[in-house]
């Protein structure tokens, strides 16, 4: 912004950089476009942050002691996931899924 | 020795549209299949089967675009400013896709879900059309001019019947695969539907690879030119037919993961084809043969394309081993609980 009105400082004016090919009105629809997106999304988020502070955090569990080293890391990670040792390779003989809501 | 820096950055973006296509593949397939699935807990549990991978997978598509920028300016150039309303609709489809998974679950209420839900499902379809629609483009040609600028290329152009027809081919193809991932993720009642969705979605996407077959190399001159001059590439040709016909035995043995295997060799395979087509192009122009971007006439200095390859070496293994990581942590079926999407 500061380098104006270069693109390539001393090499290439901003206006020389310019695609032929894409019209102005392109560029304008697609500001447009990512402005509108990242409007909602900003409100969907402020929306959702204030619902989580007004309700107060979820209770974490405590972190397993051994979570410290990589291997307990791992380990902590994968009984959070608890997976069960369910094989990939064998048709569903796994017992039903977890707490679904 | 000496190395063609062009050819193995030809061959490295290719691997590189490969990977993304077998892992985020799956992760739009969900997308695709997620309307098919009723109520909240079935729903959750599509979304939580692809919740920790998809953005890591998503990562290929970046790094195909940031190498074919880098290896291959002219031919990006002209990609990304012709297609450059189309690019932009799947930049949203596909910050749709990834934010509606986040958001989905955050509130109860059937207004809400319902339409996070159908974000993440339209935008997945929509996203994997345009990729089918532009591999399409892609081998029918573009108005490529002499100066390498794609003048003219609006919907019409963009939309012909050929590229549609690999759009709705791309669906069914993800669609598969997605649902093949879904079975190896689910369990109960759930993985039974899945089971008739696998068998449903295999042969749609039977029907369009035939399909497909047939008017690319009826319609499309010069499809098979590099075949015929590279005899050996129908080697894989041949491992393409029988990864595609592994995935119905393998089901009906009751072995899904190695089905999976089988749609993962065969979208791959399929990137090998579409590299086997394009060669040595990246932009075929309908203009005038002299005017087509290849990997000489668009490519970086022969130093850049070597410092890309150096760094692109160290990157691979980082990039590989943080993936496997990451599969390993979330293996098994799905589960959901208080730390859920």
């Amino acid at each position: 912004m500061g380098r104006q009105p270069w693109v390539v400082y001393n090499l290439r004016r901003t206006e020389d950089g310019l695609s032929k090919t894409v019209a102005a009105d392109q560029v304008l629809g697609s500001i447009v476009l990512f402005g509108v997106v990242y409007l909602l999304l900003f409100a969907v988020w402020v929306y959702v942050l204030n619902d989580k502070v007004q309700h107060g955090p979820d209770e974490a569990p405590a972190p397993a002691p051994a979570a410290t080293t990589a291997g307990g890391l791992l380990d902590s990670a994968g009984r959070l996931v608890q997976h069960g040792g369910h094989s990939l390779t064998e048709a569903g003989t796994a017992p039903p899924g977890g707490r679904g809501e | 020795m000496t190395v063609d820096l062009n050819l193995t950055w030809f061959v490295l973006l290719g691997v590189l549209l490969a990977g993304y296509g077998v892992l985020d593949g799956f992760d739009l397939g969900v997308g695709v299949l997620h309307p098919f699935a009723r109520g909240d807990g079935d729903r959750r549990v599509l979304m939580n089967s692809i919740g920790p991978l998809w953005d890591g997978n998503e990562v290929w598509l970046v790094v195909f675009g940031g190498a074919l920028f880098a290896a291959f300016p002219r031919a990006y150039a002209a990609a990304f400013s012709g297609f450059y309303t189309p690019f932009m609709l799947l930049l949203c489809a596909l910050i749709f896709r990834g934010v509606s998974m986040e958001f989905r679950s955050k509130r109860p209420g059937r207004l809400w879900r319902g339409f996070w839900d159908w974000a993440f499902a339209g935008a997945s379809t929509l996203a994997t059309f345009l990729f089918g629609v532009t591999v399409g483009d892609s081998i029918t040609g573009l108005p490529l001019d002499a100066e390498g600028e794609l003048r003219g290329a609006g919907l019409a152009v963009l939309l012909r019947p050929y590229p549609v027809l690999v759009g709705l081919f791309a669906v069914a193809t993800f669609a598969m695969h997605g649902s093949i991932y879904l079975y190896l993720k689910t369990t109960g009642e759930l993985q039974e539907r899945i089971r008739r969705w696998m068998w449903r979605t295999f042969f749609l996407f039977l029907f369009f690879y035939l399909l497909t077959t047939a008017v690319t190399l009826a319609a499309i001159p010069g499809s098979t030119a590099n075949f015929a001059r590279y005899p050996w590439t129908w080697v894989v040709v041949l491992l393409n037919v029988l990864a595609v016909a592994n995935i119905p035995r393998a089901i009906s043995q009751g072995r899904p993961f190695y089905a999976f295997l089988s749609s993962s060799c065969t979208i791959a395979a399929f990137t090998f084809l579409f590299g086997v087509t394009l060669f040595p192009n990246l932009l075929v122009s309908s203009l005038d043969p002299a005017y087509h971007l290849n990997v000489y006439n668009a490519a970086s200095s022969q130093k850049t394309l070597g410092i890309m390859l150096a760094v692109a070496l160290l990157g691979m293994p980082l990039v590989l081993s943080y993936t496997a990581v990451v599969y390993w942590v979330f293996r098994g079926k799905v589960q959901i609980d208080k730390f859920s999407y």
